[in-house]
């Protein structure tokens, strides 16, 4: 025998993309000659090239600039931006009526993606089984026998999307948010206008919670093994230990809820974040630098926020996150990929009732807009974006111009810990078994989780490829598949 | 005729912002000023979404604009009817999968058409390409004709 011949065959069988994600993830799954999974990636294509692409512009442009980012969330890179600038001008001390508004505009997009993200992309899932064919696990088939759910998703996305347009501005290219404050307060008009529909908003937001509590009273065992691997995990906390979506300082716990650093300056964030760059991935892996590489990875977004938070400061919110903290081993930390949802509707509750809060605080109808102070050279914006924690680092010249931009998005964040979801799922799912349609929906469903964001902010019609390929592990392709391309 | 014309796309990529640039566009020419035959009404939007279903639903007639790879120059113009196709990714849907969401969901008769105008480069750059200006101008030209006669 040559040793050609006892050579094992391996073959990498890739999806691209995941469904429901942006079109430009792509998983690849190892697999040996005997069908047992070996490894599994999950690929997706960064925001390449925009970091130098803002170099040479002048800083007040950012707020505004980064939003070109990404069409899906850009109010989140808005809100990072300005917060970095708000640095650059000395104003990082806002007015009551800045940094409320900014609040407002960030509790809003909050509210409509976990809105959107629930109840019109994972409901299906849930509702039906992830072994339910697909011409029925999808958003028509909620509408057809759940009708109320999907027109909650539909007005609850719309009031948040509309405070989002009454805090910024306009849609596209919002200007709410500038270096040092805001330019425009929420009129008593605007206000009354939410405030109309601000009870019926926060009811759904209670059901939902209910509905994603009952999943997992039906399926105990699913919900705590699917994707279930242990993690630390990052995110801001206030500085007395509260959930803050807008600001705070950094915590890190390990899976067991230890303390791995806390109230940490995120403007000194490069002291204990890195990010490492692997060679079959364009997205960074970052990691908490005292761990290393191999064990400082971490998970951020609502699993990471309610594990980390001390206390939610909204009433009906820390209700529920009490409960939730149950599921936890030892009471601690939750490590499971599917209790992403849960955590995710805590938020979007504690979301409605702080714009209720803010709604009624007449500090909105302020006129004291902008602060500007000791002008610097080098600032961090931090925000914890619906996905997960964003942060972005800047540096300027003599000229005001940006000489250094340095971005993590949520995504990157986790990274490394979706690449565990697909890993730890295709083990407990595909591994041995033939790869149809409803166990690889068992990978999305893990990816799904965590709400990733992919896009390239560029959609014109026939601009996503679709590819399908299948290789060997020297590289061979045996088969390869094209579509809108 | 209630006409809503959504023009969507990132004015940040290049091309990818002819739908919103149709729509400025025609907010300068004041065709939303209601003394035409059709009561129309402009907006524009990153991407398509479910809510979106909420303003469908309020008009006798749709008009998506976009840009598009693929279209013939300098624009395609063609009408376009629901899909139960769950085409939509994680966060944004197609026009034809927003008909079926506002069929399903609202029950309301809609007439809907697709304008796509041919773009050519779609990098993180402001502004539009000089071939995209002249496919979107001969677009604006042709929309301003066609809503300012009856649609039924």
């Amino acid at each position: 025998m040559t040793a050609t011949e006892i050579k094992t065959v391996t073959r990498k069988i890739v999806i691209e993309p995941v469904t429901r994600v942006e079109g430009h993830g792509k998983v690849t799954l190892l697999v040996d000659e005997n069908g047992h999974i070996t490894r599994a990636r999950m690929h997706v294509v960064e925001f390449r090239g925009f970091e130098r692409f803002i170099q040479g512009r002048p800083f007040w442009e950012l707020p505004v600039a980064v939003q070109r980012l990404c069409g899906i969330c850009p109010v989140s890179h808005h809100l990072a931006a300005a917060k970095a600038t708000d640095w650059l001008v000395g104003g990082e001390n806002l007015t009551p009526t800045a940094q409320k508004m900014r609040r407002l505009m960030h509790l809003g997009q909050t509210f409509q993606s976990h809105a959107l993200h629930f109840f019109h992309l994972c409901s299906p899932d849930l509702l039906f089984g992830f072994d339910a064919p697909v011409s029925k696990r999808n958003i028509i088939g909620v509408i057809r026998e759940h009708p109320d759910l999907a027109v909650q998703g539909v007005m609850m996305r719309k009031y948040g999307q509309e405070i989002i347009k009454a805090t910024a501005g306009k849609k596209i290219h919002g200007t709410g948010a500038i270096p040092g404050g805001i330019n425009k307060n929420l009129s008593i008009e605007e206000r009354d206008f939410f405030l109309s529909d601000i009870e019926q908003m926060i009811e759904w937001a209670q059901g939902a919670v209910e509905l994603i509590k009952g999943v997992h009273a039906q399926m105990p065992d699913l919900m705590k093994t699917f994707g279930a691997f242990p993690s630390n995990h990052l995110s801001l906390v206030r500085e007395d230990g509260a959930l803050d979506l807008y600001h705070g300082n950094l915590r890190a716990k390990d899976s067991l809820g230890n303390i791995i650093f806390d109230q940490v300056d995120y403007a000194n964030y490069l002291d204990y974040i890195r990010e490492e760059v692997r060679s079959w991935s364009y997205m960074k892996f970052p990691f908490i630098t005292s761990l290393g590489k191999e064990n400082g990875w971490y998970r951020v977004g609502p699993l990471a926020r309610i594990n980390n938070c001390d206390f939610i400061p909204t009433p009906l919110a820390e209700a529920e996150r009490q409960e939730f903290m149950k599921e936890a081993e030892g009471g601690t930390v939750v490590n499971t990929t599917l209790h992403y949802h849960w955590a995710r509707m805590i938020e979007t509750l504690h979301s409605i009732e702080g714009i209720r809060d803010l709604l009624n605080d007449p500090d909105l109808q302020g006129d004291d807009l902008i602060v500007r102070g000791e002008k610097r050279k080098e600032c961090v914006g931090l925000i914890e974006a619906p996905r997960g924690t964003l942060f972005h680092h800047y540096r300027i010249d003599d000229n005001d111009q940006v000489t250094m931009a340095n971005l993590i998005v949520s995504t990157t964040n986790n990274n490394e810990a979706m690449n565990r979801a697909v890993q730890t799922v295709a083990a407990q799912y595909l591994d041995g078994n033939e790869i149809t349609e409803p166990l690889l929906n068992h990978i999305e469903v893990a990816i799904r989780a965590y709400d990733p964001c992919l896009s390239c902010a560029t959609h014109a019609i026939g601009k996503m490829p679709l590819e399908v390929e299948l290789v060997t592990e020297d590289g061979e392709v045996l088969d390869s598949k094209f579509k809108n391309r | 005729m209630k006409i809503l014309i959504l023009g969507y796309g990132n004015p940040g990529r290049q091309d990818d912002g002819l739908g919103p640039a149709l729509i400025k566009a025609l907010e300068y020419k004041g065709v939303d000023a209601g003394d035409g035959v059709n009561n129309v009404t402009l907006d524009s939007d990153y991407q398509l979404n479910i809510e979106y279903a909420l303003d469908l639903a309020k008009n006798d007639v749709v008009i998506f604009v976009d840009a598009s790879v693929t279209a013939g120059e300098p624009f395609e113009f063609t009408e376009i009817g629901p899909s139960e196709e769950v085409s939509f990714t994680t966060h944004s849907m197609s026009a034809e999968s927003l008909l079926g969401l506002t069929s399903d969901l609202m029950e309301t008769p809609l007439k809907a058409y697709q304008l796509a105008i041919r773009g050519y480069s779609f990098e993180f750059e402001e502004g539009l390409t000089a071939e995209a200006r002249n496919n979107l101008t001969d677009a604006v030209n042709f929309i301003i004709i066609f809503i300012s006669k009856p649609t039924d």
